[in-house]
């Protein structure tokens, strides 16, 4: 559903005195405002129980496929926003492609990304969770395989194979940044765009990858797919700072769980790169220790925050929403459709949080 | 991206220097993108409001909070 401020942003074209033009206006902001093309997130639900049902797998199997697909974040969750089928949605229907063809689209790409994150996930259980794990993803993959194949008959052979390509192209990209991630956490010198890199490859390619499937059902033109590519990129790297802030932060929500296991994301290399003053060396001989406990991780959070990690990636997080949102606007204006606005929607916030003040 | 701009703007507001503009333009090759520039601007913004009289008094990092 469009929000007011949605209808307010919305620019008339100068369309001069074309009556049609006008009204044709009129009616797609009307559409957009009332949210008359209302995405449906329990149709993709239903192609992806469809195709895991349809598979001759054991229960216990299809069990563990459901229950990976539940978690936080994840399209079965039920209690919460599906962002990566709102990705390939939302782009479709901001670009006046086959929702129908989309919805199939979405269960592919929630699929490939959660046979990737199941990687990424850290696995506290003993060791036959996680091979069933890895066992799991290596299934997703062709559960997304499958699912693109069955988008050939409803968008045609050749949307199909683009789909497929984007598909691959994305999910390898990721892969690169994933393990990239993995290299950079056993490395003793890393980078500030080392680290961004890793971030724009893991994350940013990811997001991309989704949007320009939305894209590809209603449009092949290289531009508008490019255009989208570059806007996907970013959000994928906001949400990704935005989330590593979470992992780096004095009693943040990811309780520090990127420190717990040493990762070099974008606040930790700029702490790091800060501990190279003379007067800081506790920083980074903590961060080689990977024996650490609970209060060493509280003491690096402080640490990180006190010499400005987070704000640095604060900034950093809003340099690429300000390049999404400016990418939406162009995407909006060469395409000219006005849906093209409600990818907005896609960016998330970048707020510093709220300040106190304590006593010094 | 000016990552290292980006930096050393960072660190010298975090350690005080909130209303400096000297460290906020990139170098002479490379200057900074508008967007970053615009970045920087709410950050120092932030600390600049939050901060207000306290900051001559106290370090900064210890006179706040940001969580």
């Amino acid at each position: 559903m469009a929000t007011s401020g949605d209808w307010y942003r919305l620019r008339r074209p100068s369309y001069g005195t074309d009556a049609r033009l006008r009204r044709e206006w009129t009616c797609r902001r009307f559409a957009c405002y009332v949210g008359l093309l209302t995405l449906n997130i329990p149709l993709v639900e239903g192609h992806i129980r469809a195709a895991i049902s349809a598979l001759a797998y054991t229960p216990a199997f299809r069990s563990l496929l459901l229950s990976l697909l539940a978690r936080p974040g994840r399209v079965l969750a039920g209690n919460g926003p599906a962002r990566w089928p709102a990705y390939v949605l939302e782009t479709c229907h901001a670009l006046g492609g086959d929702l129908e063809a989309a919805y199939v689209a979405a269960a592919a790409v929630e699929f490939a990304v959660a046979g990737i994150d199941v990687i990424d996930d850290e696995w506290n259980g003993d060791a036959t969770c996680r091979y069933r794990a890895l066992n799991a993803s290596l299934a997703f993959g062709w559960l997304a395989q499958r699912c693109v194949g069955d988008l050939t008959e409803r968008a045609g052979q050749e949307r199909s194979r683009l789909v497929a390509d984007l598909l691959a192209q994305g999910s390898l990209g990721s892969c690169g940044g994933q393990d990239l991630d993995l290299v950079l956490e056993t490395s003793a010198h890393v980078t500030e765009e080392a680290a961004h890199e890793m971030t724009r490859a893991k994350s940013g390619s990811l997001v991309a990858m989704a949007c320009q499937i939305g894209a590809a059902l209603a449009t092949d033109e290289a531009t508008t797919l490019e255009a989208v590519r570059c806007f996907g990129e970013h959000v994928g790297v906001v949400a990704q700072v935005l989330n590593d802030i979470a992992g780096a932060a004095p009693g943040g929500e990811g309780g520090g769980s990127d420190l717990r296991r040493r990762k070099k994301t974008l606040p930790v290399v700029y702490a790091l790169r800060c501990a190279q003053e003379p007067a800081l060396p506790t920083v980074r001989a903590t961060y080689r220790d990977t024996s650490g406990n609970r209060g060493d991780e509280e003491q690096l959070a402080r640490a990180i925050h006190d010499l400005g990690g987070i704000h640095y990636a604060l900034v950093v997080a809003d340099v690429h929403r300000r390049e999404a949102l400016a990418a939406v606007a162009a995407l909006a204006r060469t395409t000219g459709r006005p849906e093209a606005h409600r990818l907005r929607r896609l960016i998330p916030p970048v707020q510093f949080p709220r300040s106190r003040r304590v006593a010094p | 991206m000016h990552l290292s701009a980006i930096h050393e703007a960072v660190r010298a507001m975090v350690q005080g220097n909130v209303t400096g503009t000297a460290h906020q333009s990139g170098s002479d090759e490379e200057p900074m993108s508008g967007v970053e520039r615009a970045a920087l601007r709410a950050l120092r913004r932030r600390l600049r409001n939050v901060r207000g009289d306290v900051r001559r008094l106290v370090p900064p990092a210890e006179a706040v909070v940001w969580y």
